[in-house]
């Protein structure tokens, strides 16, 4: 038997773990990006964990990436569980302006949700004619859950740069650093992105400005 | 090394030695197999993908048999179609070891079903090990081949979706080269029939028996089976659980050591029962981790401890009584996602010994179904002590209380759907126009992705053996009605079927099918690949990803032939009118038609047509679009959206796959063609 002793999920710093989520629909990255997010982490501070939801990778479906760390050189006995508790998110990064609404329950005031402006209705939906909330709609209900609310052009921004929506997955990133106040910084992502990825990395911390 | 989960236990077998890694692709742990077979990877030459789950189970268990390592990969709902072999395997045992890893999938997030697998082992007998973390996926993956040579059983490791798809910091071990295997040693042990069954069904449980009562030695006079090779050292045959200790006056500097309720396994009736008493939960694999945080943010000093074995089955009794020796508990919470295997042993073990818990639960507040997210773990550990315990942390969540749970997300949930330029769009457009009021069988791969299609959609090959069922009772459901009430004839029953499902399981049912000349149509989906789980060749893909021929492939319509079938006739799904008449003419036939539907997925048709030099794309005409919706509702093609007016339509020119099925489909003519130019750059397929 493996005896663990009791300690909070901090590292030895005092720090707390540090929640991350990134979501958004299938085809648009969320993996891809999640993987370098979690070696840009890994890289830095060591210690992360998380889970991905795939299933609906590639086919339009839901997909999220939830991505725990913490800031010292190990993580406690007691490591970090893979989810985030409720209330618990720092940030959410929603690829589509919609999606990061499916994690309200891990939000609170400590929450800062960076959205592309970008929606998708599901096809479900379309062929229902059900509700699906638009951009503002999404934007009004972070806006009374989280502390920040930060609205981007992320696809808009991506196709001008590189004519591929799909690098608004980079963008994003790039924006989160921006947002992390000093958390993570686009350099930590050149070990394991490209050349070409670290640019568009690091115009989406340059881009991420406009607070709403 | 920074790795996902299902990577770690790639890692694990390869270093342990593993001679031979086979699989039928099944989500989510194709990834493990990918890792192994990828170009550069030191195990791709010894990488198989088998048929179906049973074939790679046996064929393992056949390499094993002849002394080397074997490790077989599949989900869940894979070892149900390898349960019959599991079940022998534990009769015949292994010689070199054999791990079978299985990714479960609680809350269904990339499967069909949810179903625990881990129940199977209460029928099979065969031991399961679960990680709860990435390290520790790769380290019990690599134990797991000792543990199977030591006690002679091949070892199940359980890991669920989260943490295959999951990515965390793993320290990798030494890799222990691959040994040839020693050769196939003849053993009347290996026949399972009658008496010789019945002595080989006892003898495992004798090895089960062992490995629940194992407990560390005193002197090297335990079980033989037990013991490492060379017979001297006694060994420990499983990994060591994990005991978090949570009250905040433990010391486990100078030992473990709360003096209420000691127990021991020859005199476990001391723990009586009486009210209240520290709290033990036991929670296995990664929620254990989850669990620990939780209740150590709730501050209950009530809870004791979190245990977590790392063999689940069976569970080691003396494990679990020093478990509940080091926090003195008297009650007991088990957390278990799906179904409560450790509940019931525990609970048998309790019974068997006499032990009683001021209080005992689990399946009654954590459910047998769904996953177990952080806020199911944090609401039924307050349910548990009656919401004495405080909130787990001091947020203000905006229109609600602190820690109050919020309300539930207002999002509809997002189904899966076609990608663009998929044949399976193209085929459903035709299908449902014509087939009225007639039912369609369905079956796994993407052409469930949209489930309501479909009338029901359960396990591999679930499309034409239901509907041989159907057809019987429909033929005598109309013919019991009386006449004059009839309103039209009898109802046309369709089947679905890919050509992955087509060979994992299919031919016996087509065969069976035209021999007795059921009464429906069976379409089979032929992508080419096994593209549900990322594109894994079939035995009938006819190229590879790289454009190579495979010249053995197997032809699907000399294969359906060569079963019986009469009435085969092919269609391409692109060509709309025409797919719809060879429909009408397969519904109008009586008897038992094959209608072969063959177009690549144009997922992996694009990987590899590198940069074409011209690829067809259609356009929205504003002038003519009358917002029918036909293209955006009915045909939900993820490239057709709203505009930015929201009044029009825009087809995105970026996901356009140029399948022309929305042009066909528009009724009034506004959808276009456009030629998108791109320079030429050496851009021809690869041959």
């Amino acid at each position: 038997m493996i005896f663990l002793k009791s300690s909070t999920p901090v590292d030895r710093e005092g720090n707390r773990c540090t929640n991350v989520i990134l979501t958004g629909i299938g085809g648009q990255g969320i993996v891809f990006a999640s993987q370098l997010l979690r070696k840009a982490v890994g890289g830095r501070y060591g210690n992360v964990t998380g889970f991905d939801v795939r299933g609906g990778a590639q086919r339009y479906g839901h997909v999220a990436a939830v991505v725990r760390f913490t800031r010292g050189p190990a993580f406690p006995p007691i490591q970090p569980g893979m989810d985030i508790p409720p209330g618990g998110a720092d940030f959410i990064v929603s690829l589509e302006a919609s999606e990061g609404l499916r994690f309200i329950d891990r939000m609170s005031r400590q929450t800062t949700v960076i959205l592309d402006r970008f929606t998708v209705i599901p096809t479900n939906v379309r062929r229902s004619g059900g509700f699906y909330p638009g951009f503002s709609e999404a934007v009004s209900q972070y806006r009374r859950r989280a502390g920040e609310v930060a609205a981007l052009d992320l696809r808009k921004t991506a196709r001008a740069c590189s004519d591929k929506a799909v690098d608004a997955n980079l963008l994003a990133l790039g924006a989160f650093c921006a947002y992390s106040k000093g958390l993570l910084d686009p350099d930590d992502f050149s070990w394991a992105a490209s050349s070409r990825e670290m640019e568009l990395i690091k115009t989406g911390f340059a881009m991420s400005g406009v607070t709403e | 090394m920074l790795i996902s989960g299902a990577t770690a236990a790639a890692r694990g077998a390869y270093e342990a030695g593993a001679g031979l890694y086979i699989t039928y692709p099944g989500s989510p742990v194709v990834e493990t197999f990918e890792v192994l077979r990828s170009k550069g990877s030191p195990a791709a030459s010894k990488c198989r993908l088998a048929i179906n789950e049973h074939v790679a189970y046996h064929t393992a268990l056949g390499y094993s048999l002849s002394g080397g390592r074997s490790f077989v990969i599949m989900k869940h709902v894979g070892l149900n179609v390898a349960s019959d072999p599991a079940h022998y395997s534990a009769y015949t045992g292994v010689r070199g070891g054999m791990v079978i890893l299985v990714g479960h999938d609680p809350g269904a997030t990339c499967s069909t079903g949810e179903f625990d697998a881990r129940l199977l082992s209460l029928h099979t007998n065969l031991p399961i090990l679960e990680p709860g973390n990435f390290q520790e996926t790769l380290d019990f993956t690599r134990e797991a081949f000792i543990m199977s040579e030591k006690v002679s059983l091949p070892i199940m490791v359980f890991i669920p979706s989260s943490l295959c798809y999951g990515m965390g910091l793993v320290f990798p071990g030494a890799v222990i080269p691959s040994l040839p295997p020693s050769g196939f040693v003849k053993d009347r042990g290996l026949t399972c029939v009658g008496p010789m069954a019945v002595e080989r069904h006892r003898l495992l449980a004798d090895r089960i028996r062992n490995l629940a009562q194992w407990r560390t030695p005193e002197s090297s006079e335990d079980p033989e089976v037990f013991h490492d090779r060379d017979k001297s050292v006694p060994a420990r045959p499983f990994p060591d659980g994990r005991l978090a200790i949570l009250r905040s006056d433990a010391s486990i500097s100078d030992g473990v050591s709360f003096p209420e309720a000691r127990v021991d396994v020859g005199n476990l009736s001391s723990a009586d029962s009486g009210e209240g008493g520290g709290i033990l939960i036991v929670s296995p694999g990664p929620l254990f981790h989850m669990v620990a945080e939780i209740a150590e943010g709730l501050g209950d000093t009530e809870i004791r401890g979190v245990y977590s074995p790392a063999m689940t089955f069976p569970l080691n009794e003396p494990d679990f009584i020093e478990a509940l020796n080091s926090t003195g508990a008297k009650q007991l919470l088990l957390v278990e996602e799906l179904e409560g295997l450790l509940e019931l042993q525990i609970a048998r073990l309790s019974m068997n010994r006499g032990l009683r818990f001021s209080r005992f639960a689990g399946k009654e507040i954590f459910p047998p179904f769904g996953s177990l997210g952080a806020a199911e773990i944090l609401s039924g550990l307050k349910r548990f002590l009656g919401t004495s315990g405080r909130v787990i942390e001091e947020t203000d969540n905006g229109d609600a209380a602190a820690g109050q749970q919020v309300s539930e997300s207002p999002l509809a949930a997002r189904e899966g759907t076609f990608c663009p330029g998929c044949p399976h769009r193209a085929f459903f457009q035709v299908l449902l126009k014509n087939i009225g009021d007639g039912i369609i069988g369905g079956d796994i791969g993407c052409s469930s992705l949209p489930p309501h299609y479909s009338d029901w959609l359960t396990c591999m090959n679930s499309g034409a053996s239901i509907a041989s069922g159907v057809t019987l009772a429909e033929g005598e459901a109309h013919c019991a009605t009386p006449l004059p009430t009839r309103t039209s004839g009898r109802r046309k029953v369709v089947s679905l079927i890919g050509d992955s499902t087509l060979l994992h399981s299919g031919l016996q049912t087509v065969a069976e099918l035209a021999a007795i000349d059921s009464e429906q149509v069976l379409f089979v989906l032929d992508n080419r690949w096994t593209a549900m789980t990322g594109h894994q060749e079939t035995l009938s893909t006819p190229r590879d990803v790289e454009g190579r021929l495979n010249e053995t492939a197997l032809d699907i319509r000399s294969i359906l032939e060569a079963l019986g079938v009469r009435k085969i006739v092919e269609a391409d799904p692109f060509r709309l009118s025409n797919l719809g008449r060879v429909m009408r003419k397969a519904f109008d036939t009586k008897g038992f038609s094959v209608v072969l539907i063959q177009a690549e997925c144009r997922l992996q048709q694009g990987r590899r047509v590198r940069n074409p030099k011209v690829s067809e794309k259609f356009t929205i005409v504003p002038e003519r679009c009358r917002r029918c919706d036909q293209c955006y509702s009915g045909l939900t093609c993820p490239a057709i959206g709203p505009g930015f007016d929201e009044e029009t339509l825009f087809l995105d020119p970026e996901l356009c796959a140029g399948c022309s099925v929305c042009r066909q489909v528009c009724p009034n003519g506004g959808i276009a063609s456009m030629a998108v130019c791109r320079p030429h750059s050496g851009g021809e397929e690869t041959k």
